[in-house]
């Protein structure tokens, strides 16, 4: 049994021997607690609600629905839970849409065991894993976006310290080696991409209420 | 230039109509409307001095003497034809007023010829000079002011003495005696008829003369501009007749050139003609420069030499054969516009009438069939020709500025038109290039997907079905086979492209791994950012290098450190690029197996364009890749 201060997880993936490996990770970290797993989009949300997990890995590409939904239902439901894609691949497109809709990390399924336990630890923790196509992909987005002209256009606004710490994950580089580089402990670059998802989700959600009042606590000046 | 070539605008019967009617008319009416304008006189108020007793005069050391008895004359008067022969004439005109004037008189005498003195009760009024050489004041008017007091009540006498340089050309028009009110009016009338139209028409004339001469310098193939400028010319030197008053050359000479200067008028208006209208009439053309060239030869010493020749020769042979030059020049132009009726010929042709309408009634009076008294009309006929030539010019010149203006927008439209079939081609070539370069890549990721994932599945399967295979064996070719696609996927990132930043990647990938199976990695890689690599291919190809390498070391070599090194040399024409990895183990056998994951190293090696070299040793294999990269 897990103590109290245990991490409360649950998995939503359909594939089967991929949930039960999951599943068998979760179990075995003492620091986890497997909540459920299901292997559809209802059962997930049917889930998330009574349970209300700490962290939700979920597969995107779900029988009944997309995984996003599962995601958005989060933040509708203003739940605390952390939400990690599953992916095979750390490219973009999957990863930075479930970022977009809300998801703060994600795992790739074929990840060692000790690997995908730490990410999850590391998560609850303030920090958040990204790969370099995805920096780039921000880094982008960033770019191209015009200043803000109204304080109704959410555009994403990089401090120039999250900017740096994103341009040298683009060329590359893993955490161990920004940390020195930017002077900062890797626990404070990892909490620099959180903050860096965080931004993008906000933009690209469809609630103005929300968005309102996230944008007040999250609007940092834009500088280059 | 030439009307053939733009007979202008559409012929209706209508406008031909008008046409010959106004050829008919307005020549006719220019010619009345000159002779109406000679007879503006003074009729109110004033005296008008119908006859007079003339009697002709010798002039000896400065005296006059009368040769012949008064005679009663009608004034006007002309002596040419019974005194050929006389110089000096008197008129003696008496007056009789019941009340003496109490105003400033005047006498106007709208013509005469040349020079004349006047006596009012034998008192000098308005002298001129009598010696040669005379006064050519034949076409000015004159109005002489009679000092208050002069004229008295009863009667009273007035003499004008005339001179005439060349003899027999005297001539006195009727006298106007009245209040100077009454007659300046009048002589302001004359002065503009006489003096200032005939000179504004000349300059006007002249000024054209030289912008067309200019015109024609500029465009010598125009002949036609120069021909004009060239009668211009000979009609400026006519026109000298009208308007010098002291001549500087004997009046022979002066006449003769008078009359020389029309000729050649005449004569180079038609050499204008015949190209205006495009035609060639060379034979016509060598005749009229020998007409020419002989009339002016002829006439010059025979108005030395003989004057009563010349008073004969000049008007009736050299003047009537200029007429029938002129009416020659108008009967091309008529031909030429009943062939092709245009606008433009037919004003030409209106005023070329004109000209020889006026050219008639000076005939008439230089043969002595009209009087004298209003002078001559040729001076005149130089206004509408202006009036059409500017016109023409006008037509021509806005003609020039359109045709340029479609020109212009004929060129920008085809410009456009082009542009838009470039712009067409373009894009399709876009197209295809984009289809090219897609066929291209996705011929790409077929190879790749063949080479690596493919393979490897392939291989893993033939080991399975073989029964040879553990667990860990397929789970590690899995591995393999996810770890070859990512690197696929890397690859295809165009942001990717340089050396270091891909090598990166594969760390960052592999290091999990390595350090699971207790290997460090040692990274030195230089900072060379600037080095490109040679897109997805060659990236790709460089990535599985390395990898292989990696895996090669992990499975073989029981090293405990791998270590990764990137050098850069610079040299002319290029870089030279190293790369190189090394581990600490045992190294290969002597002669290594030379399995696939070698064989496919050098394969991709060559397609990098690199070279691959391995050595192995007791301390560990080091592979390196030499690299040029310009």
């Amino acid at each position: 049994m897990a103590d109290s201060a245990a991490v409360r997880v649950l998995i939503v993936e359909d594939d089967m021997p991929t949930r039960m490996r999951l599943e068998g990770i979760v179990g075995a970290r003492g620091e986890l607690e497997l909540v459920g797993g299901v292997g559809t989009l209802a059962q997930g949300l049917e889930a998330l609600r009574r349970c209300a997990p700490d962290v939700l890995l979920v597969d995107l590409g779900l029988p009944d629905g997309s995984g996003l939904e599962l995601i958005r239902a989060i933040a509708r439901q203003d739940l605390r839970t952390e939400a990690m894609v599953i992916t095979v691949f750390d490219d973009e497109a999957h990863v930075v849409a479930a970022i977009e809709a809300g998801a703060t990390g994600y795992l790739l399924k074929d990840g060692a065991a000790q690997d995908v336990g730490d990410c999850i630890i590391q998560l609850m923790r303030g920090g958040s894993p990204i790969s370099s196509s995805i920096a780039r992909h921000i880094l982008r987005q960033v770019r191209t976006s015009p200043q803000p002209v109204a304080a109704a256009d959410a555009t994403v606004s990089l401090t120039p310290r999250e900017a740096e710490v994103l341009k040298l994950v683009a060329k590359g580089m893993g955490y161990g080696e920004i940390a020195p580089l930017l002077g900062m402990s890797v626990h404070t670059v990892t909490s620099h991409v959180k903050h860096i998802y965080r931004k993008l989700s906000v933009r690209s959600r469809g609630e103005a209420v929300f968005e309102a009042v996230q944008r007040g606590l999250i609007r940092i000046e834009h500088r280059g | 230039m030439s009307i053939a070539a733009d007979s202008a605008g559409v012929a209706r019967p209508a406008r031909v109509l008008a046409f010959w009617l106004a050829l008919l008319l307005v020549p006719l009416l220019f010619v009345y409307g000159v002779h109406r304008a000679h007879r503006v006189l003074p009729a109110r108020d004033v005296v008008e001095v119908r006859e007079a007793m003339f009697s002709t005069q010798a002039r000896r050391a400065g005296r006059f003497e009368s040769r012949t008895i008064p005679e009663r004359v009608a004034l006007p008067h002309d002596w040419r034809w019974r005194h050929a022969q006389t110089e000096h004439a008197e008129y003696r005109i008496a007056l009789d007023f019941r009340v003496a004037p109490n105003r400033l008189w005047g006498i106007f005498i709208p013509r005469h010829s040349m020079a004349s003195s006047v006596y009012v009760n034998g008192q000098l009024s308005q002298g001129r000079r009598h010696d040669p050489p005379i006064d050519r004041l034949w076409h000015r008017p004159q109005l002489i002011s009679v000092s208050n007091g002069l004229l008295r009540r009863g009667s009273n006498e007035i003499a004008v003495i005339v001179t005439s340089d060349p003899p027999g050309a005297g001539m006195l028009r009727e006298l106007y005696v009245g209040p100077m009110e009454s007659l300046a009016p009048y002589q302001r009338f004359h002065e503009l008829l006489l003096v200032g139209a005939p000179l504004t028409i000349t300059v006007l004339m002249l000024a054209m003369g030289v912008f067309i001469g200019t015109l024609w310098c500029l465009r010598r193939r125009e002949s036609v501009y120069g021909w004009f400028a060239a009668a211009v010319l000979a009609w400026a030197v006519h026109s000298l007749n009208v308007l010098v008053v002291a001549i500087p050359v004997p009046s022979w000479l002066w006449e003769a050139v008078r009359f020389v200067s029309l000729g050649w008028v005449v004569i180079l208006t038609t050499f204008f003609v015949h190209r205006l209208l495009g035609e060639t009439h060379w034979r016509i053309e060598r005749a009229l420069l020998a007409v020419g060239a002989a009339g002016t030869v002829a006439l010059l010493p025979v108005a030395a030499l003989a004057r009563d020749a010349f008073e004969w020769l000049a008007p009736n042979v050299w003047y009537t054969t200029v007429i029938l030059i002129g009416a020659y020049a108008s009967w091309r132009m008529i031909r030429s516009f009943v062939l092709r009726p245009g606008a433009e010929v037919g004003l030409l042709l209106i005023s070329g009438a004109t000209m020889l309408a006026c050219g008639l009634h000076d005939w008439l009076v230089i043969t002595g069939r009209l009087p004298r008294w209003d002078g001559y009309f040729i001076h005149y006929s130089a206004l509408p020709v202006i009036l059409v030539f500017g016109l023409v010019m006008l037509r021509r010149f806005v003609v020039a500025l359109r045709s340029a203006e479609s020109a212009n927008l004929e060129l920008e439209q085809r410009v456009a038109a082009k542009q838009r079939e470039l712009l067409e081609s373009h894009e399709r070539m876009r197209g295809l290039e984009h289809q090219r370069l897609l066929a291209d890549e996705r011929s790409r990721i077929m190879r790749d997907m063949h080479d690596g994932v493919g393979g490897q599945m392939v291989s893993t399967l033939s080991q399975i079905e073989a029964g040879g295979a553990t667990l860990g064996d397929v789970a590690d070719s899995m591995r393999a086979a996810l770890e070859d696609l990512r690197l696929m996927i890397d690859s295809l990132d165009p942001e990717i492209d340089n050396v270091p930043t891909a090598l990166r990647l594969l760390r960052n990938r592999a290091e999990p791994r390595l350090r699971r199976a207790g290997v460090t990695l040692g990274w030195e890689v230089e900072d060379v950012e600037g080095l490109k690599l040679l897109g997805p291919e060659a990236t790709l190809n460089l990535l599985r290098i390395v990898q292989e390498a990696f895996n090669n070391a992990l499975r073989h070599s029981g090293a405990d450190r791998l270590t990764l090194r990137v050098r850069q040399q610079h040299e002319p024409g290029g870089s030279r690029l190293t790369i190189e990895i090394a581990d600490n183990g045992r190294g290969m056998p002597a002669r290594p197996p030379e399995g696939r994951g070698v064989r496919n190293m050098h394969t991709r090696a060559a397609a990098l364009g690199a070279q691959l070299q391995l050595t192995s040793g007791e301390h560990g294999t080091c592979i390196r890749l030499l690299l040029t990269v310009i």
